[in-house]
């Protein structure tokens, strides 16, 4: 039931696109029908199986980065208000900023290669990872608190026993999130200037006319979101379970 | 000989008196209950004595020499069991050891003899029962190693079996571990079957009403005429503001 109905609407909607497409003979390079796209996706695999291996890498190093940075700059600005308060307008800030403003001053800083855009992934995954984990630690039950408290835990040593485990949950929301939008800086980022990369030859094709492999690159884009949410959702279930538990 | 006593805590919260010139003494291997209309201020005490909050005035004396708070020498349990769910039950027990010893684990493990917690150790806290936990609870507020325990109406969220059952083990809490303890409860009876004084408070700010010094052996029964009478004219002291 869970799966069928979106599935079910996924189906009707591609019917409903192929359909529109032939009733009204709209020219390929204007919108190729979902069968095009899904004969272009396959036979066209190795193509776009080599760019999205550049995008993946792209976005898995970024959410590499994305929490090396979130965890410690999280755990610092709930431990010391102060940092909080510091860094939070910074936080926000950083989120107010398109990404394509920052695209093209981020190539020239670190180049066309894959640099730009694991910065560019890195710049939009943090947010989501920063944030939820921060309110994870605040979130945390007041009398679980005083119970570490009355144990004689230190700080440190309530953060690891206690705040970090409680934020987990949260961590990992923040993960699903985190990768449906990572797909987007590293695109963006590929659009600028780039020589490999789903986003490179999204260009490349679409100068070219090839809207059928725009749209292929399009699904296999998705399907990278997909999967890493996806992916996302069973390590939460493995290294968080006690969330669904309740 | 008292172990732990206030004097003249006061504590206001926006205006409003919750505790005005409390005193209250408790001897040494007591067990302590204190019984009051719900919102009196009973839990607000409690914070006063763990250090949560800070009172406006007063003091707290730990074998007659004041003290900021109890936080290091007593234990606490809460109405709920505050088990970590991604703990073991015998992690949890140990959560008051900070660097829990081969000895230490031992004990634990002994502790779950005696509370029949035996081959549940590696259960995780969502497979046990709501008295298991309870229990499971109880063990870790024994594994803090503190003279004192502070219970806040522990067998509350409990039916009414599961809670004579361990109205006994608070009461071989006190006796076989030698412990003092000091009880809120909303149960008259409860505390009538299981403590050696009754405290009555009253309703905001909060003082003591009457108290009374208990005798016989515990736990009591509950059909006994003692705890009857006595019950009947606690409940009756308290009238409409009944806990």
């Amino acid at each position: 039931m869970r799966i069928s109905i979106p599935v079910s609407v996924g189906i009707f909607l591609l019917l409903l696109w192929e359909m529109g497409c032939r009733a009204w003979a709209v020219p390929v390079y204007i919108l190729p029908p979902p069968s095009e796209v899904l004969c272009t996706a396959l036979s066209q695999y190795r193509i776009l199986a080599y760019h999205g291996s550049v995008t993946l890498f792209e976005i898995l190093a970024g959410l590499a980065l994305a929490i090396a940075v979130s965890i410690p700059m999280a755990s610092a600005m709930f431990l010391f208000p102060w940092v909080e308060r510091a860094l939070a307008p910074f936080l926000v800030a950083s989120q107010a900023i398109p990404v394509f403003a920052l695209a093209p001053v981020l190539v020239v800083w670190f180049g066309y290669g894959i640099e730009s855009k694991v910065i560019m992934a890195t710049v939009i995954i943090f947010f989501p990872l920063t944030v939820n984990l921060l309110e994870g630690f605040k979130s945390c039950d007041r009398r679980h608190v005083e119970l570490f408290r009355m144990m004689g835990y230190s700080k440190y040593g309530t953060l690891k026993k206690l705040f970090w485990p409680w934020a987990l949950p949260y961590f990992f929301a923040g993960l699903k999130v985190a990768v449906s939008v990572a797909t987007i800086g590293a695109v963006i980022g590929e659009w600028v200037g780039a020589q490999r990369g789903l986003g490179y030859l999204m260009i490349q094709s679409n100068a070219r006319l090839k809207t059928d492999m725009v749209f292929a690159a399009i699904l296999w884009l998705s399907a990278i979101g997909l999967v890493l949410w996806w992916l996302a959702g069973i390590m939460s279930r493995r290294y968080a379970p006690w969330k669904d538990r309740g | 000989m008292t172990l732990v006593s206030v004097e003249g805590l006061k504590k206001d919260f926006d205006g409003l008196s919750v505790l005005s010139d409390f005193s209250l003494s408790v001897d040494r291997g007591s067990f302590v209950s204190l019984i009051g209309p719900s919102g009196c201020g009973k839990s607000t005490f409690f914070d006063l004595l763990t250090g949560a909050i800070a009172p406006d005035e007063g003091r707290i004396l730990w074998e007659g020499r004041t003290i900021s708070d109890l936080s290091k020498k007593a234990a606490w349990m809460a109405q709920s069991d505050l088990l970590l769910p991604w703990m073991s039950a015998l992690d949890n027990a140990l959560l008051p050891r900070l660097s829990p010893k081969k000895s230490d684990r031992e004990r634990a493990m002994a502790l779950f003899c005696e509370l029949g917690l035996e081959g549940f150790e590696d259960y995780l806290p969502y497979r046990l029962s709501g008295g298991m936990r309870q229990r499971n609870a109880l063990a870790r507020t024994i594994m803090f190693d503190r003279e004192l325990i502070l219970l806040d109406e522990p067998l509350s969220a409990l039916d009414s079996l599961t809670r004579q059952d361990l109205q006994g083990l608070l009461v071989s809490l006190q006796r076989d571990f030698g412990k003092t303890i000091v009880m809120i409860t909303h149960d008259v009876e409860e505390a009538l079957v299981t403590s050696d004084f009754v405290v009555v408070l009253s309703d905001q700010p909060m003082s003591v009403r009457s108290s009374y010094e208990l005798i016989g052996t515990k736990p009591r029964l509950r059909d006994d005429s003692y705890v009857v009478g006595l019950r009947r004219e606690i409940l009756d002291m308290l009238g409409g503001h009944g806990p």
